[in-house]
């Protein structure tokens, strides 16, 4: 327990360490509530992010919270990424964007017959970018940071052997805040300013799973998300940061129904090739002019191969689980002010290194990806992601 | 074939390792994104918006100087009183009223001519004086002096022994004086005073009796004319000026000018400084509360037009959640000097302001 606690320590500072650098996105970023984080956590993301079916104490994603029967210890898991954009805009500068951030922190709980009682932190969008403005006079700096978090408790269970089932109560909450500075050129006699513009969003929902398992090794799943409604509240503080934060108004939001659908089957002993296809309603999720002009309903169809070691391998090399993938998505947001759907094409691969004594494994991913058209959108950017989970057993 | 697969995935993930650009802060253009900024709005509130609702006048009898005198068409008149109840006035032989000079204003060549009446000790209004309550008439001009180089006015002791235990004299500039002086007042280290002279069996004595009360009155000869900001007078003015509605709720006011123009100034004295501050609490001449913080000095000189910035404090009400209960304009130093002047605002106040940025809403 002593070395556990000393484990997930680390992980935590590590993750304190990776609060900055803020504001390290594309500004497309800023669009709407931000970019959607893929539900791909654990052993999902080597796998091109498919999982909706695959039964596995390592698979941490939450539109299928049946996945959760798989988990026979008491765990925890916490998961950080690394991103790197590279974004070209066909001007003379193509400029990289990094951060490092938490994806997750879990616990799970098996506690009686097959039930296994979850709870679940992870962000669901985010912003951070930083975006410049020149007027005739004046320049205008934005910084937009924040995004949508979820808190998720679950429920699991495991009925009649090859059926599982899980439920659990999504809490989604966060803010997005705007810090506009303006400065004006030094032949000026304008005061420059400062406001800042907190948009604060919480409402929830339910999300409902399954996983059947099938003869010759097959299992078929998927879950479902309703909507949530978000309240809105927009508080101003305008004008300088010694000025008193008030209230401008109220709004809504929303994070929009989703369903995703998966088969998993085992290849032989060592293997397992899965499938996904997830969507999300987000056209039925805009609320503002602006959102529905930019929201559409996203896409992905998700494909990877996840190699298992036997327990008799003595090649060092073959000791650890891997896994390869590939994914293509369509994004919550067309681009701007071309308004057009914006396409993601990734590879991904995935390495995970169990700890001794059973205390469980960190996992490994790295997804390198294309996103956008420079013709279609008029951006487009690589990317890689590269993300750490460790998963511990609670002893 | 494995072998390969893990190796290239170790160079792969050590090269995006190496890779990590932490603290890239790149600001891009916003073309591709829809938050976008607010311009600029320009306007302004015509003078008629911008009215004098009240008029500041400090208390002028805790003063610790008081004014006698002309200057130009300003008069002055200072009345100190004096008890002498317990002063022995049975072998008074002799009495001198002693003013203490602190500075005096005066014309090149301009004629000097100070008198002094016998006047009634009692102070109906305690903060300022009516000159009604004080009359003078040429059978009560007791004394007179053309030099303020001594400013000692020998009484005759029998007014002395007229007064019913308190008396008090009246100091103005005679019927040719040009010159204004300030004399040290009761509340001073070296105020008026009056030295009795007794003689008892042949041994003269001198009795000190110090001023109990002192007060004096301006007539700044501006009338009733609105906006007089008067070093002598101790008088300003409030200025509303509402905030055009048509500015939104959270505009922020990048500029905001408001020019006053000097008239019928007189300034002996230079420098003539004005205070301008808003007011926190609704005004109360026994009671002003300002917002030290958002204060604005300016120096006045006549007919010199003054453009005072008040961004800081419309943006202070308007932003800020101060209440806007108007600007107090008064003389930065109070009964010091005569300088005075119409000074009151004659244009538009003028604004140019950013709207909140229309992001997201």
């Amino acid at each position: 327990m002593t070395r556990m606690l000393s484990l997930l320590f680390g992980a935590a500072m590590l993750l304190a360490g990776a609060a900055g650098p803020v504001h390290a996105n594309p500004i497309h970023s800023a669009n709407g509530l931000g970019l959607t984080i893929p539900d791909d956590a654990g052993i999902v993301m080597g796998m091109g992010g498919a999982g909706a079916a695959d039964i596995h104490s390592r698979n941490l994603i939450y539109a299928n919270p049946a996945i959760l029967a798989g988990v026979k210890n008491h765990s925890f898991a916490i998961g950080a990424i690394y991103r790197r954009n590279q974004v070209f805009y066909g001007g003379a500068e193509n400029p990289i964007y990094t951060s490092f951030d938490p994806v997750l922190f879990q616990l799970s709980l098996p506690a009686w017959r097959g039930i296994v009682v979850g709870w679940r932190l992870a962000p669901l969008t985010y912003t951070d970018s930083v975006i410049g403005f020149d007027g005739d006079t004046w320049t205008d700096r934005v910084e937009v940071t924040g995004g949508i978090n979820r808190s998720s408790v679950a429920l699991a269970a495991t009925v009649f052997t090859r059926l599982h089932v899980g439920i659990s109560y999504d809490y989604n909450f966060g803010m997005i805040q705007e810090d506009w500075e303006r400065t004006f050129e030094s032949s000026s006699d304008l005061q420059g300013l400062y406001t800042q513009i907190k948009n604060q969003y919480k409402g929830d929902s339910f999300t409902f799973g399954g996983v059947l398992s099938l003869p010759r090794n097959i299992s078929i799943g998927g879950g479902y998300t309703t909507e949530s409604d978000l309240d809105e509240t927009i508080d101003v503080r305008p004008g300088s940061l010694s000025n008193p934060e008030q209230r401008f108004g109220s709004g809504s939001g929303a994070v929009p129904s989703s369903w995703r659908a998966g088969i998993a089957a085992g290849i032989g002993p060592l293997f397992t090739a899965a499938l996904d296809y997830t969507t999300a309603a987000w056209s039925d999720a805009a609320r503002t002019p602006g959102q529905k002009a930019l929201f559409v309903d996203s896409y992905a169809v998700s494909g990877g191969v996840r190699y298992t070691p036997d327990e008799d391998q003595e090649l060092f090399y073959l000791r650890f689980p891997a896994a390869l993938g590939v994914h293509v998505r369509r994004l919550p947001n067309r681009s701007y002010p071309i308004l057009e759907p914006v396409m993601e094409r990734a590879v991904t691969a995935g390495i995970e290194f169990p700890l001794g004594g059973d205390m469980g494994s960190v996992v490994t991913a790295l997804e390198y990806g294309l996103r956008g058209d420079k013709g279609d959108n008029g951006w487009e950017e690589t990317y890689i992601r590269a993300a750490v989970t460790l998963v511990g057993t609670i002893k | 074939m494995i072998r390969r697969i893990w190796g290239a995935a170790a160079c792969i993930a050590v090269s995006a390792l190496l890779a990590c650009d932490t603290g890239t802060d790149n600001a891009v253009t916003g073309d591709f994104t829809e938050i976008s900024p607010s311009g600029l709005v320009t306007g302004a509130v015509a003078p008629d918006s911008l009215t004098i609702t009240d008029t500041y006048a400090r208390k002028l009898a805790t003063l610790n100087v008081a004014f006698a005198g002309n200057y130009g068409e300003q008069k002055s008149f200072a009345v100190h009183a004096f008890n002498v109840r317990y002063a022995d006035l049975d072998s008074l032989v002799g009495v001198v009223l002693r003013f203490s000079l602190v500075k005096k204003w005066t014309p090149e060549n301009g004629a000097v001519e100070f008198e002094v009446y016998d006047t009634t000790p009692d102070f109906p209004d305690t903060n300022r004086i009516d000159p009604a309550d004080f009359p003078i008439t040429p059978d009560k001009r007791v004394a007179s002096v053309s030099d303020t180089t001594d400013l000692n006015f020998s009484i005759d002791p029998a007014i002395i022994k007229a007064w019913p235990g308190e008396g008090a004299f009246l100091l103005q500039g005679g019927p040719g004086n040009e010159t204004m002086i300030s004399v040290q007042s009761d509340d001073a280290s070296s105020p008026p005073r009056l030295l009795l002279i007794s003689n008892t069996a042949g041994e003269v004595d001198t009795t000190t009796v110090v001023s109990i009360r002192g007060a004096y009155h301006v007539d700044t000869a501006l009338g009733d004319t609105q906006g007089i900001v008067s070093e002598i007078n101790g008088t300003g003015y409030i200025l509303s000026m509402p905030i055009p509605a048509s500015v939104p709720r959270f505009a922020v006011f990048n500029k905001a000018t408001l020019t006053f123009t000097p008239e019928q100034a007189t300034v002996p004295d230079s420098p003539f400084v004005v205070t301008i501050v808003p007011l926190i609490a609704a005004f109360d001449q026994n009671n002003i509360l300002v917002d030290t913080v958002r204060t604005l000095i300016v120096e006045v000189l006549p007919d010199t037009p003054v453009t005072v910035d008040l961004t800081t404090i419309l943006n202070g009400w308007h932003i800020a959640k101060a209440k806007n209960l108007g600007l107090l304009i008064r003389p930065s130093e109070l009964s010091i000097t005569p300088n005075q002047a119409v000074f009151a605002p004659r244009d538009s106040l003028r604004f140019t302001y950013t709207p909140l940025p229309e992001a997201s809403r």
